[in-house]
This record gives structure tokens, C-alpha cells and sequence, in this order.
């Protein structure tokens, strides 16, 4: 169903469900694009509750013309943002060892061992991407995880779409290093 | 390649660009390798994209949607809660009220008959037990006890009164 109608529906006829369908469309693009940010679990999803109940409030007074997804994801990057600066946490990624465990089986198993190395080499990908400086990987979170055009992603951040592209280019440009080092270890 | 065609090839590459620039990009992709191994490592971000979804920390299994929208109702309609919990303690009040004050009422009664009976000397004592169970509602049986052993003092009274034989 249209953004537009699932907000009409919950702001006029007070339809919880339109508003379980409208966040749960972008649940899963918000919640990869804050992990990006914040690189742990328990801050992602204390800022997406965080997101998802400021949002509900704020919905009365969202206006048509703007994009509802982008609109979300701002008040999701200051969520994020707010996180980091409230709990002056590092931003680093979640070790391997403490997301797959040290399970016996999975050394006896041939199909567990792939899937482990699978999962390792995921986490080379997610460390490498954690080493780009922050403006550079909010950019590209925004357009991978959170498949928002550059042109929005400028009106989420607040920046000229120039300066967007200017980071997206320098993230591209520094990724790649990144990965062939992370992976090669 | 100058940052501006960079520009223009990430625009193409995420769709924003318009019919005469995607025209540009196109010609220049045909002429240009650098370009498209500009376009060809942006695709890749895509395939890195996908492979990342799938990492079990980028996921959670939480309806977060369902969780706001829940805790919403909740502090939403507080007030509704409130109302029928004070309607209902209001109730119990009045209810109580309303008992407390009928047993006084009675108990106030119990002592104005006694008052009564103690200033109509003699009495009897079965007209002060009469008088005392009608002040308040008795249990048919018990009742019947009462007026049969109210008899029975009567007799006995008039038994004792006889001459002996």
C-alpha cells in the first residue's frame, strides 16, 4: 500500500495496523543502515525503537512533500548520532568471536565450517567498511543499506548533493583497499 | 576522468540521472574503459550490499514497527484506564459508605429501643427480645425459636402461678 494512504490511515482513522505496515516497510533498510553506524546490536536497536516511536508522534505534522523514507531515516541518523554522543562509545565492530561463538561442531562439520567461513568472510566486509571515516560511510549506508538516491540522501544529511557525491566517490575510492586487506588476513 | 563525469557516472549508476545525461553517459561508456570500470567497481558496492544483508547482526528477528505502535496505545489511552479504574473505586467507596452508615443507622435504632424499654419498667423480656429481633431482618427459623421459647416462659410463668395440687 502508497506511503501516503497508510499515513492518512493511521493520522485520521487512528489504524495501528497502517502504522505496523509503514515503519515495517523500512524496518530492516533502517536498522542495517543504523548498525552501520553504530556497529552494536544493543544501541541499534535502542535507536530504532527510539526512531519508530519519535516518528509516530511526529507523523501528524509530516507533510506530503516530503519523502517519507528519507524523513524517517533523518530522524533515525540523529537517533544514531544522538547514541554516539550520549554514550561516547567507540564506534567498532562487534568481534567475530563474540557473534559466532566457539561451537566444537562447527569444526567437525564440513557444511557448518563453510557456513562459518561464509559468515567470517561477511565480517571482513562489515570491518572494512567499519574503517571509513564517518561522514564517508554514512553516505554509503545510506545509498546501499538504505537504497535512498543521492538527492535525498543530501536532504537527510542536510548537505549540498556535490558534497554527497564528493563522499560517495571517497568511499568507493578508499573501500577497496580496505577490503583486499581485510579479506587477505 | 575529472570529478564531475564521477559525478555524472554515480547519478547513472543510481538512477537519478536525466534522459539527456544517461544519453551522455552512454556515449562515453562506449569510448571510455576508465568509465566503465567506474560503473563496474559502483556495481560491485551492490553485490557487497547483498552479501552484507545477510550477516545475522545486520538483522534482527524484532517487530519493531509492532513494538511502537503498541507502546503508542498504551500511553496514548491512559486516561480511559484511569477514568473506569476512579468509577470503579468510586463505586466500592459509595457501596462501602452506604453499608457503614445503614449499620450505624441500626446499631442507633438497637439503642433507642433499648432506651425505650428501660424507661417502660416493668417489661417484659420476651417483648424486648420481640422489639430487638424486629429491628433487624432474622432468619425465619431462628424467629420461630424465639416466639416458641417466649411461649414456653409464659407457660412456665403460669405453671409456677398455679395453686399446688
Amino acid at each position: 500500500m502508497d506511503d501516503s494512504l497508510l499515513i492518512r490511515k493511521f493520522c485520521s482513522d487512528g489504524d495501528g495496523d497502517a502504522a505496523v505496515e509503514l515503519l515495517g516497510k523500512y524496518q530492516r533498510a533502517l536498522y542495517q543502515f543504523i548498525w552501520q553506524m553504530l556497529h552494536h546490536s544493543q544501541d541499534c536497536e535502542d535507536a530504532i525503537q527510539e526512531t519508530f516511536s519519535k516518528a509516530l508522534l511526529a507523523l501528524p505534522r509530516y507533510r506530503e512533500e516530503n519523502h517519507f523514507k528519507s524523513w524517517l531515516f533523518r530522524i533515525g541518523r540523529n537517533e544514531a548520532i544522538e547514541i554516539i554522543r550520549r554514550r561516547r562509545r567507540t564506534v567498532v565492530a562487534e568481534a567475530p568471536e563474540e557473534c559466532l561463538g566457539t561451537d566444537p561442531l562447527i569444526d567437525r562439520q564440513p557444511a557448518a565450517r563453510e557456513v562459518m567461513e561464509q559468515r567470517e568472510r561477511l565480517q571482513s566486509l562489515d570491518r572494512a567498511i567499519a574503517q571509513l571515516p564517518d561522514a564517508e560511510r554514512e553516505v554509503l549506508a545510506l545509498r546501499l543499506q538504505g537504497d535512498l538516491p543521492f538527492k535525498e540522501i543530501a536532504e537527510v544529511i542536510n548537505i549540498p548533493i556535490g558534497t554527497v557525491l564528493a563522499r560517495m566517490h571517497r568511499a568507493k575510492k578508499r573501500l577497496k583497499p580496505l577490503l583486499e586487506s581485510e579479506l587477505n588476513e | 576522468m575529472d570529478s564531475k563525469t564521477e559525478d555524472d557516472l554515480l547519478l547513472h549508476w543510481s538512477g537519478e540521472a536525466d534522459s539527456k545525461l544517461s544519453a551522455e553517459i552512454e556515449a562515453l561508456l562506449e569510448k571510455d574503459p576508465a568509465a566503465q570500470r567506474y560503473l563496474d567497481e559502483l556495481d560491485q558496492l551492490n553485490v557487497l550490499r547483498d552479501e552484507l544483508a545477510d550477516l545475522p547482526v545486520m538483522n534482527s528477528s524484532r517487530s519493531f514497527a509492532l513494538e511502537a505502535v503498541t507502546a503508542r496505545k498504551v500511553t496514548r489511552f491512559p486516561l480511559p484506564w484511569i477514568a473506569a479504574a476512579a468509577a470503579a473505586a468510586a463505586a466500592v467507596i459509595a457501596v462501602g459508605t452506604k453499608s457503614w452508615l445503614h449499620e450505624g443507622t441500626s446499631q442507633v435504632e438497637e439503642v433507642v429501643v433499648k432506651e425505650k424499654e428501660s424507661s417502660n419498667e416493668p417489661a417484659t423480656r420476651a417483648k424486648l427480645s420481640k422489639r430487638l429481633f424486629s429491628t433487624r431482618p432474622q432468619d425465619p427459623a431462628l424467629e420461630r425459636i424465639s416466639i416458641a421459647r417466649d411461649r414456653a416462659r409464659k407457660l412456665r410463668t403460669e405453671l409456677n402461678h398455679l395453686p399446688n395440687s
